[in-house]
């Protein structure tokens, strides 16, 4: 018999008190961590999108559907393939502030044996590219020869393996960081390999492959302004000076996906606020009525000796024990769910997801445990003090 | 050690009604004197404010007039500390109905009062000895809710008995007992007085007198010492 255990075994064999206080900070926890956790997981997909787009402006077809096609793409993942005149690299020449430019050629996606996705296969020009191969895992500075590709981070192959894609086998040389976008289930390739790829479905009897040949045409230009010059400024001089395409900011593009996801993290917000003040309220509310329900407990420890100060310590670690546990096991579970539902939560949501990496995780697992252990701490507190404030005297008599 | 009770009152407002605050005495004030070696019976009617003096006198009701010393220690002016501290070691109290720990066994609830101001003595075989005297050895390692009402109020007897206090006070400590067992509490008291020990016991079994030393009668809050 140890004092010191007094609150331990309170705790462990109160198992329905125990476990009442317990499901309040789970939800405490749960909505503290997984929000957060949640919040920050868009705004890092956001931010990685920006960063992915790579370039001040991209270039488009001037039709209708284009620009809405290239955002299904970056945001859901879902094919786009539209064309433009290859001619016009050389119109661009002619605008002044251009500091790179880089076209890519979307090709219809296909069903890879590696994956239950569609993938898209993007055709760059790796000669002046500075959008993709920054993104390399692991940096990479041979050329891709022929049948070599480099892929999104989703796709479940590594380098040095090889993917069928129509019957033909690419080797992987590359796999680019994740971005929490479609974006990761692309296959990147050179123009070459993607005429092999065309040429492959046509042996395959797949005919609705584009007719339009990587030589010819291009899906999109990304463009970046020298330093100096207005990047709008040059958007407007493109679509003035340049027929049959559109040239969008890549900001402007996505403020509408960054409205929404304002949005979103502002609702969230919301939310996490008002369980955590109710679930609070509802702590201090359980800790208070527990403590009247214990109060006899309580003036039989004054008999035997117990001062105020050692009866409002044992209160108050119990009340810290519960907290600390109560985090610990909401972080897991919250932790848990949230992890391996990743995939499912990222393709369910047609917004960019990235779950933070592990330090900051860390931060918000560190956070939300003194968050909730304080809650806790606070409950106790004001337990304590009314514990300690009766008469034992008057307890007794009743 | 003598305890002076001086003046000593306890009483309450109660809301009769809208606006009638009337002032009523649970305990009239009054004089009691206990000392070592003598077993002091406090007799009344049930509400007549027997747990209210005894409280008093035992430090856990602050009374609303009057002075209760310890020798020459005004145990109301001392610091909950120490006076805590000193509560622990010094005084045995048996309150009236349930006071166990529920999350402790017979034994740990025993050794509790012992374990809080440990000075290195182990109290262990001391605790088997009260648990054997009072025919408890079986139920040492059961919890509260396993003991019967009798089983509850002798591990609350032990417990009291624990720290060799100097001063006991029992309310009404036989009460959910049987006769043999009832002997058996008294016979320890009156024993423990013998060792030196003040001993103040509540009591309606008007048969027990015979162990008494003095014996007082409570009367609606007033204290009457009988002949
Ligand atoms: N704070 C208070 N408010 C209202 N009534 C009080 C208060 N304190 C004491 N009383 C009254 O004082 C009287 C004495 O109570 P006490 O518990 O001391 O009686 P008792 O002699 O121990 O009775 P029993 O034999 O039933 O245990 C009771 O009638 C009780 O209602
Ligand atoms: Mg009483």
């Amino acid at each position: 018999m140890n004092i010191r255990k007094l609150p331990l075994k309170n705790i462990i064999l109160q198992k329905k008190r125990t476990a009442g206080l317990i499901i309040i900070l789970i939800v405490l926890t749960a909505s503290m961590f997984g929000g957060s956790i949640f919040i920050r997981s868009l705004n890092n997909g956001l931010d990685s999108l920006n960063q992915r787009l790579g370039s001040d402006i991209i270039l488009l077809p001037k039709d209708a559907e284009s620009e809405v096609d290239l955002k299904n793409l970056l945001l859901q993942g879902t094919p786009g393939y539209f064309y433009m005149d290859k001619s016009i690299l050389n119109e661009l020449e002619n605008i002044e502030g251009i500091d790179k430019i880089s076209p890519q050629y979307f090709l219809v996606s296909a069903n890879a044996d590696c994956c239950s996705v569609k993938v898209q296969i993007i055709g760059f020009d790796e000669k002046t590219d500075f959008t993709i191969k920054p993104w390399l895992h692991e940096s990479y500075d041979r050329e891709l020869s022929d049948n070599e590709i480099i892929v999104g981070s989703s796709l479940s192959t590594r380098v040095g393996h090889k993917l069928k894609l129509y019957g033909v086998e690419f080797l992987v040389v590359g796999k680019l960081e994740k971005t929490g976008t479609g974006l990761d289930t692309a296959v990147y390739t050179t123009g070459d390999t993607v005429k092999n790829l065309i040429k492959a479905a046509e042996d395959k009897g797949i005919s609705i492959l584009s007719k339009q040949n990587p030589d010819d045409v291009i899906s999109s230009v990304y463009i970046n302004v020298k330093k100096g010059y207005d990047i709008d400024n040059i958007v407007s001089d493109i679509n003035l000076g340049i027929d049959g395409v559109k040239a969008v900011r890549s900001k402007t593009m996505m403020t509408s996906t960054a409205d929404r996801l304002k949005t979103i993290s502002f609702l969230i917000s919301i939310l996490i606020v008002t369980i955590w003040v109710f679930a609070a309220l509802i702590l201090i509310a359980a800790f208070y009525m527990i403590t009247g329900e214990r109060k006899r407990e309580f003036a039989v420890l004054r008999v035997i000796g117990y001062s105020k100060k050692a009866l409002g310590r044992l209160i108050l670690t119990e009340s810290v024990i519960l907290g600390a546990a109560g985090s610990v096991i909401g972080i897991v579970i919250t932790g848990t769910a949230m992890y391996s539902f990743n995939i499912l939560i990222n393709s369910k949501l047609d917004l960019p997801y990235l779950v933070p990496n592990a330090i900051s995780t860390a931060v918000y697992v560190l956070i939300t445990f003194i968050s909730v252990t304080f809650l806790g701490a606070v409950s106790g507190m004001i337990s304590a003090l009314r514990a300690v404030s009766v008469d034992t005297g008057k307890i007794l008599r009743e | 050690m003598v305890i002076n009770g001086k003046g000593i009152a306890v009483s309450y407002t109660k809301n009769a009604g809208k606006k009638i605050n009337s002032k009523s005495y649970a305990l009239k004030p009054v004089d009691i004197k206990i000392v070592p070696g003598e077993v002091s019976f406090i007799l009344g009617r049930s509400g007549s404010g027997k747990t209210t003096l005894l409280s008093v006198l035992a430090g856990l009701l602050k009374p609303s007039e009057g002075t209760v010393l310890y020798d020459a220690f005004d145990i109301y002016k001392e610091k909950d500390d120490d006076f805590s501290l000193f509560r622990n070691k010094n005084i045995g109290f048996i309150p009236q109905g349930q006071s166990l720990i529920q999350t402790l066994t017979v034994r740990e609830n025993i050794l509790l009062q012992a374990r809080l101001s440990d000075s290195g003595s182990d109290k262990s075989k001391k605790a088997d000895e009260l648990i054997n005297a009072l025919g408890l050895l079986d139920r040492a390692d059961y919890f509260p809710k396993e003991l019967s009402g009798g089983e509850i109020r002798r591990c609350a007897i032990a417990r009291a008995l624990i720290n060799d206090p100097k001063v006991i006070f029992a309310d009404e400590p036989t009460g959910d007992l049987d006769d043999d067992n009832t002997e058996i509490v008294f016979d320890l008291l009156r024993q423990k007085a013998k060792e030196g020990c003040a001993v103040v016991i509540v009591t309606h079994e008007e048969s027990a007198i015979r162990f008494a030393d003095a014996v007082y009668r409570m009367d609606a809050g007033s204290l009457k010492l009988s002949a």
